[in-house]
C-alpha cells in the first residue's frame, strides 16, 4: 500500500489471488494443456516422426478415431486395464479395510512399529517393485522354489508367460505396492468418526458387526469413495510394472492401455494414431471421474 | 484373552512379512555373489554375502562378477540426476503448489473448474502429453535433459501439492490473518510469514510426495532421456537388457534407490500419515 505508485502493471491488471495461481496456470498450459491440444491436432493428421515435419502433415480428419476404436488389440488393452484396476484396486480395498478395522478395533502393543512396517511399500519405486516381483515370479523364483519345497516336487512354471498367472502378478504387485495406501486412508478415516454413535450403540447391545456394517460403513462412505477414485484414477495409467514384468506379455494378455500408447507411439513410431488412442481414454476418463468424482469437488459456494 | 492376543499378532505379523518380504528378496539378492542369482534351489541368504554387485554399479572392481552389457554405464550419473530432477521438482512443485493451493483455499480463485483443472492433470495418461511435448522440447533442445524432466514432472506432480496442502491452509482459522492484517502484515506477506509456518506439516507430507513421485518416474523418464539425464528407474532397465539379466547389480542399485527413500519416509511419518489423510478427509471442502 505504501509503495502504491510503484505497483507493476501485472499487479493493477490481475487480483492478489490471481497472481498467487498464476505459476501454476503457466506450468499446467505448459505441460499439459498445449501439448495435450497439440495432441489433439496431430490425432487429425497423419504425421509420423517419420514422414517429415509434424505442420507439414495434411489433416485427415477422424480417421484415426474411426481406426483405432475398431482396432482388436486397442479393445484388447482396455480389457486388460479394466480387469489390473478391477483386481487390484478391490484386493487393495478388501485388504486395507480389514486391516485397518483390525488396527482400529483390536487392542495390541506396538501399533506405531507395524505401520511404519505396513507403510514401507508405498516408499519403494514401481520400476523396482516391478522387478522384484518379476524375479519373484520367474522360473528360477522364490514361488517356485516355496511351492517345490512345499509339494517335495520340483516346480518350475514360468509364471510371467501364462496368461492369467501373468495377470495376477501384475495385480499383486500393484496389490503389494498401493494396499497400504487404502490402509492408510481407511484408519485415518476411522480415527476421525465421531466416537458417540459407536459407543451408544455398542451401549444398546449393538454387536461389532452391526456396529461395523451400520454405523462406521457409513460413514466412513466419503473417504471410501475418494480413496477408490483416486486409486482406480491412478491404476488406470499403469505402466512401469506390466512394462517390467512382462512387456505386456505373454501376447498382449497384460498389454495395458499405457503400454499399447507406448508401444504404437513410441516403438512403432504411429504418433497420430496412438494420439488419437490417447484422446479418447482420456475423454472416458473425464467423464467416468465428473459422473463419480462429486464428492472430490469443492461444493459450490 | 491370551489367544486373542495371539490372533491379533500373528495377523499382524504375516502382514508385516507379506509387506517386507520382497525388500528381502531384493536386499538378498544385492548381496548374492553371480552363480547363487538363479541357483535352484533358491538361496534364501547367500552364504558368503559379496558386496561386489554395489562395486559392479559404480565401476569399482568386482572380481567375482563378469560385468555384463549395460552395468559398464557408471550408475553414478543415474543417482545425480535422479536427485536433481527429484529435488528441482520437488522445491518448485512446493513453491507454486503453495501459492497456488493459499489462493484457492483462502480465496477459492476461479472456484471448483481451477480445482478441476488441478484434479485433471493427474487423469491424462502420460503417454498423451509426452509425445506432443517431445515435437516441443526438440525445439527447445530440452530432450534428454534434467530441465525438461523437471518441468514435466512440475506438471503432472504439482496437483499433490494443491490436493494435501490446501486441507491444512482450510484448517488455519481466519482470526489468524485477521489478526495479523491488524498488526499491520501486508497481504502479500500474510500466506509466507503468518500462514507458511503454520502448514510445515503439510508442506514437509507434499514434498516428501513429490520427492517420491519423481525419484521414482519411469514411463516418462523411458521417453525422454536417452543417455545424458538418465535416471535410476531407467538404468535398471538397461541392465536388463544388457546382454541378459544382472540380477545382482540390478538388485544393488534398486536397494539404494530405494532405502533413503524408506528412511526419509520413516522421518517424516507423521506428517506423511497426516498429509495424505487430510487431504481426503478434508482436500473436498
Amino acid at each position: 500500500m505504501a509503495n502504491k505508485g510503484r505497483t507493476s502493471w501485472l499487479r493493477r491488471k490481475f487480483g492478489f489471488n490471481v497472481l498467487l495461481v498464476m505459476p501454476l496456470q503457466v506450468i499446467l498450459n505448459f505441460v499439459l494443456i498445449v501439448p495435450f491440444a497439440l495432441a489433439i491436432y496431430l490425432s487429425l493428421t497423419d504425421w509420423s516422426p517419420i514422414t517429415g515435419p509434424w505442420y507439414a502433415s495434411p489433416i485427415v480428419g477422424a480417421q484415426n478415431y474411426v481406426s483405432i476404436l475398431t482396432t482388436e488389440r486397442f479393445q484388447q488393452a482396455i480389457v486388460n486395464t479394466l480387469l489390473i484396476v478391477g483386481g487390484a484396486v478391490t484386493l487393495e480395498f478388501a485388504v486395507g479395510l480389514v486391516l485397518a478395522l483390525a488396527f482400529f478395533s483390536w487392542d495390541f502393543r506396538g501399533k506405531a512399529v507395524f505401520a511404519s512396517i505396513f507403510l514401507v511399500p508405498m516408499m519403494v519405486i514401481p520400476a523396482i517393485s516391478g522387478f522384484t516381483f518379476q524375479t519373484i515370479f520367474s522360473t528360477q523364483g522364490a514361488i517356485n522354489d516355496v511351492l517345490s519345497r512345499v509339494s517335495g516336487t520340483v516346480v518350475a512354471v514360468d509364471w510371467l508367460h501364462v496368461p492369467w498367472s501373468a495377470l495376477s502378478a501384475v495385480i499383486l504387485a500393484d496389490a503389494w505396492q498401493w494396499t497400504p495406501f487404502m490402509f492408510l486412508l481407511m484408519y485415518a478415516g476411522m480415527t476421525a468418526l465421531p466416537s458417540d454413535p459407536i459407543r451408544a450403540a455398542r451401549v444398546m447391545g449393538a454387536s461389532e458387526r452391526q456396529i461395523f456394517l451400520r454405523i462406521m460403513l457409513p460413514m466412513l462412505r466419503p473417504i471410501i469413495t475418494i480413496a477408490l477414485i483416486i486409486r482406480s484414477l491412478e491404476a488406470f495409467k499403469i505402466f512401469d510394472v506390466p512394462f517390467i514384468m512382462t512387456q505386456g506379455g505373454p501376447g498382449t494378455t497384460t498389454e495395458t492401455i499405457s503400454i499399447f500408447l507406448y508401444k504404437f507411439a513410441i516403438q512403432f513410431a504411429r504418433v497420430a494414431w496412438a494420439s488419437a488412442g490417447a484422446i479418447v481414454i482420456f475423454i472416458a476418463i473425464v467423464i467416468v471421474t465428473l459422473w463419480a468424482s462429486k464428492p472430490l469437488l469443492p461444493k459450490a459456494e | 484373552m491370551k489367544g486373542k492376543k495371539l490372533i491379533y499378532y500373528a495377523t499382524m505379523l504375516v502382514a508385516a512379512l507379506f509387506a517386507l518380504f520382497p525388500l528381502f528378496w531384493l536386499v538378498t539378492s544385492s548381496l548374492k555373489s553371480p552363480f547363487e542369482w538363479f541357483a535352484r534351489p533358491v538361496v534364501w541368504i547367500p552364504a558368503h554375502p559379496s558386496l561386489d554387485s554395489y562395486a559392479a554399479i559404480f565401476g569399482l572392481p568386482a572380481p567375482s562378477i563378469t560385468v555384463v552389457g549395460g552395468v559398464l554405464v557408471p550408475s553414478f550419473y543415474a543417482f545425480r540426476n535422479s536427485l536433481l530432477a527429484a529435488i528441482g521438482t520437488t522445491v518448485a512443485a512446493v513453491a507454486i503448489g503453495y501459492m497456488g493451493a493459499y489462493s484457492i483455499s483462502r480465496y477459492k480463485t476461479g472456484g471448483a473448474v481451477t480445482y478441476f483443472f488441478v484434479l485433471t492433470s493427474r487423469m491424462l495418461p502420460p503417454v498423451a502429453v509426452v509425445i506432443p511435448l517431445l515435437v516441443f522440447f526438440q525445439t527447445l533442445s530440452l530432450v534428454d535433459t534434467v530441465e525438461g524432466l523437471v518441468l514435466i514432472y512440475l506438471g503432472v506432480n504439482v496437483a499433490f501439492v494443491i490436493w494435501i496442502v490446501r486441507g491444512f491452509i482450510d484448517d488455519v482459522p481466519k482470526e489468524v490473518e485477521e489478526a495479523a492484517a491488524l498488526d499491520g502484515v501486508t497481504k502479500w506477506s500474510i500466506p509466507f510469514r503468518i500462514i507458511l509456518p503454520l502448514v510445515k506439516g503439510g508442506l514437509a507430507a507434499s514434498a516428501l510426495f513429490v520427492f517420491i513421485l519423481s525419484w521414482t518416474e519411469f514411463g516418462i523418464a523411458l521417453i525422454l532421456t536417452q543417455y545424458n539425464s538418465t535416471t535410476i528407474p531407467v538404468q535398471l532397465f538397461k541392465y536388463e537388457f544388457g546382454g541378459g539379466p544382472a540380477l545382482g547389480p540390478m538388485a544393488a542399485l534398486s536397494t539404494l534407490a530405494v532405502i533413503p527413500v524408506i528412511i526419509l519416509g520413516y522421518i517424516i511419518q507423521k506428517q506423511l500419515v497426516k498429509g495424505l489423510s487430510m487431504g481426503s478427509i478434508r482436500g473436498r471442502r
